[in-house]
């Protein structure tokens, strides 16, 4: 293999690929970028098993095709180093590569490994497709994410659930305590879907998302329990969480009796002025909705504190108990100047939604005993 | 203020055959004197002493199982009383606790008016004696409370401090243990005045920084206040181990044990008020060999369910078993005050009302009326009724004390 590269292009494809190389792993060959010089296509790929990112430019300048895996380590900080404007990968005998600068004046040669050796990127079979504006799904990957479960033991809830009905994608997390839940509309037809996909995939995904992508696909391969993404010039899969996601929409609440419009920014500045009141970042912080008035307070063993704001409400006042980072959570995702508070008793679930749209968008949170 | 034989008395007090007669307390099977009543101590038995050496010295002495549940129970019914004459009750270990009266008495006349009326009640309500010392700071109220038992109401006013320091060895005083007074002894120095006059330059050369305390004791001076009684809050871990009857290899046996360790610890946790993160699990073997290890959990947890899931998940780790095992423990801890976080799910959401209502009936109705199967088992096994020791740690400050001081 004989390949020359923009240093520049051949960086930021190593940097889309590196999220993937697991930092212990078992398999040595698993620190490795595998690169692929293919007729006009040189793509990198790495994989943890877990996920797997494969990432891939257009090169007229492949003198030799070929294929050879290299240590990611070592690529990444020798193409840091390499200020020229081009660099050149050449593997110059078994288990050898030479890499160089466009003069010729530095010269690298680094250990490299047979393609053979490292596993394959799993066939990708489009047996259930749709695409999805990748703006829509990076929103949904925010807005999802903070109330992802972090308990292992549960493993269902340790993934963003996504549904598709054809119309529309719904994205979903829970931590058993809150929930999270997100619509983006789906482009053309598609295929219905359920799926779990692990953290672990979704940060990469949301790292690698870059605002030039314009759709995402996604596709389902069910019989191998694999998801991938494809976008731009790159492909991530990942496995799915195999199980039954909970049944969460038995959990929003959809008819509250005491609903509240308030301003997004006020309540949040209120909610964080409260817990610097004490070091203790569980203590509930508690919320008095009366007659256009709501009385944001907190009562710890080492500090209170209490702020007034003013919202939109008519009806009995009623006080109730959350964890403030919950809230503090749901209102920084939000994206709404006013958001809709919707309660029932202090014991049942509140709900957030953004005032204009309350689909789009719905925070659950379970209360604090009083 | 200092309980008089505390287990002993207590034990006396809840079963009248024993009152007036030599009793010990101590564990079971081979075992030593954890304390005794003051008819053992007049015949010479004393804490620490095995419980053959104790029958050498008094052959009618009656031993008592320790029931660590009851002497905690006791110990707060105290504190409750006390907390009736000041919220500053700094408790010191489990029979042990300091009240500020400064503002309820005013004068030490006064204070010697409450002190007694404060033991008359312990003794009519709880039938328990107890020994007050009053004084102008800590160390000397705890000297004073030494100076008559059981039964002892001693003053330390302003003015006698000085003749009561000049005739106490420096070893009478709380903090100044074995090593300390023999090398005090050492420096020519034998009593508290003797103390408080050393240039306390020699005193730190001798042992460090607490020389200056040293020299401050020496003169009957303690600048630490009493702390404010703080509820539960002080609790560090929970924990039960539990010795099989005999050694066992069978692991539904000591699955069972487990279980019901676990089932305990999590009724204990959902009393304090509760929540923990953390949970040990230690096995003990047939040779006294044991392994233990610990995990640190995502989420806070309370029930015995989600106790026993984790310390299962580390004793498969031990499994198969190296050996016969004699005793299986386990300890939750990293706890914090439960603020009543709800859940969405009926899973998680069940099981917490399903322990609550588990924790009511058998509140009313005995211990593990209600319970799991698998105690089934334990009974089988111990052939008989289950009976397990409470260990709490850090409850409040100083309840980690296997024993009373006296």
């Amino acid at each position: 293999m004989k390949i020359k590269l923009n240093t520049n292009d051949f960086s930021n494809l190593l940097t889309t690929v590196l999220p993937a190389i697991s930092t212990r792993s078992t398999l040595p060959s698993l620190s490795h970028f595998l690169i692929d010089a293919d007729k006009d296509k040189i793509k990198v790929y790495a994989t943890d098993l877990e996920i797997g990112i494969e990432s891939s430019i257009s090169s007229k300048e492949i003198e030799k095709e070929g294929a050879l895996t290299i240590p990611a380590r070592n690529l990444t900080d020798i193409i840091r180093v390499i200020d020229s404007d081009s660099v050149t990968l050449n593997k110059v005998k078994e288990g050898k590569v030479e890499i160089s600068s466009d003069d010729s004046n530095t010269k690298f040669n680094i250990v490299c490994g047979e393609s053979e050796d490292y596993p394959g990127f799993p066939e990708m079979k489009e047996d259930r497709l749709i695409s999805i504006d990748a703006k829509s799904l990076k929103e949904g990957i925010e807005k999802t994410l903070p109330s992802v479960s972090k308990d292992e033991s549960r493993y269902i809830l340790c993934g963003i659930y996504f549904e598709n009905d054809g119309k529309e994608l719904k994205m979903v997390s829970t931590d058993g305590r809150r929930l999270s839940y997100y619509k983006g509309k789906v482009k053309g037809n598609s295929s219905k879907f359920k799926a779990i996909i692990p953290t672990k995939a979704i940060n990469v995904l949301e790292k690698t998302l870059t605002d030039e992508d314009e759709s995402v696909k996604i596709s389902i391969n069910s019989s191998e329990n694999q998801i991938y993404f494809s976008f731009g010039n790159t492909i991530i899969y990942s496995r799915l969480i195999e199980g039954d996601y909970p049944n969460y929409g038995q959990v929003i609440p959809e008819n509250t009796t005491k609903n509240i419009i308030v301003g997004t920014e006020e309540v949040l500045n209120a909610t964080k002025k409260m817990i610097a009141a004490t070091v203790e970042r569980t203590t509930p912080v508690k919320f008095l909705f009366r007659s256009n008035k709501a009385v944001i307070s907190l009562q710890a063993a080492d500090g209170s504190g209490t702020s007034t704001i003013p919202v939109q409400y008519k009806g009995d006042e009623i006080e109730i108990a959350f964890n403030p980072e919950f809230i503090i959570n749901a209102l920084r995702v939000v994206r709404s100047d006013k958001v809709k508070i919707g309660l029932t008793t202090p014991i049942n679930p509140g709900k957030i939604a953004p005032e204009s749209d309350t689909e789009l968008y719905i925070g659950v949170i379970m209360p604090m005993r009083p | 203020m200092d309980m008089n034989a505390f287990f002993a008395s207590v034990e006396q007090q809840a079963n009248p055959a024993l009152r007036g007669k030599p009793v010990a307390i101590c564990g079971r099977g081979r075992t030593v004197v954890a304390t005794c009543s003051y008819e053992a101590r007049k015949q010479g038995v004393r804490t620490g002493m095995s419980l053959y050496e104790a029958r050498r010295h008094c052959p009618q002495i009656i031993p008592v199982r320790g029931n660590h549940i009851k002497y905690v129970d006791t110990a707060r019914k105290i504190q409750s009383i006390c907390l009736e004459y000041t919220p500053l009750v700094e408790v010191f270990s489990i029979d042990e606790v300091f009240l500020d009266i400064t503002a309820p008495a005013g004068t030490p006349k006064d204070g010697l008016r409450l002190a007694g009326e404060l033991q008359l009640r312990i003794k009519k309500e709880l039938g328990l004696p107890c020994s007050i010392g009053i004084a102008p700071s800590k160390i000397l109220a705890k000297l004073a409370s030494d100076r008559e038992k059981p039964d002892g109401l001693v003053l330390f006013a302003e003015e006698d401090i000085e003749s009561v320091l000049e005739c106490t060895p420096v070893e009478d005083m709380c903090g100044i243990g074995e090593n300390t007074k023999n090398c005090l002894n050492a420096l020519g120095i034998r009593t508290l005045a003797q103390l408080g006059r050393t240039d306390v330059s020699l005193l730190v050369r001798h042992f460090g920084f607490l020389g200056n305390i040293l020299k401050k004791t020496g003169r009957g001076m303690d600048m630490n206040p009493v702390s404010a009684y703080s509820d539960a809050g002080e609790i560090k871990s929970v924990g039960h181990s539990n010795t099989f009857p005999r050694d066992t290899r069978a692991a539904d046996v000591v699955r069972a044990f487990l279980l019901m360790l676990c089932e305990r610890v999590g009724v204990r946790l959902r009393k304090y008020g509760m929540i923990g993160r953390t949970v040990s699990f230690y096995i003990r073997y047939c040779d006294f060999s044991g392994e233990s290890r610990q995990k640190s959990l995502p989420e806070y947890i309370k029930t015995g369910p989600d106790i026993y899931a984790a310390a299962a998940r580390i004793m498969d780790s031990f499994m198969p078993f190296k050996k016969a095992v004699r005793l299986v423990g386990v300890t939750v801890s990293g706890l914090e005050k439960d603020k009543g976080q709800l859940h969405l799910f009926g899973d998680r959401a069940r099981k917490e009302r399903f322990a609550e209502a588990m924790d009511r009936i058998n509140s009313r109705h005995g211990e593990f009326m209600i319970r799991p199967l698998a105690f089934e088992v334990v009974e089988k096994f111990t052939g008989g009724a289950i009976d397990v020791p409470a260990r709490v740690h850090g409850f409040p400050a100083g309840f980690n004390a296997s024993a009373p001081r006296y």
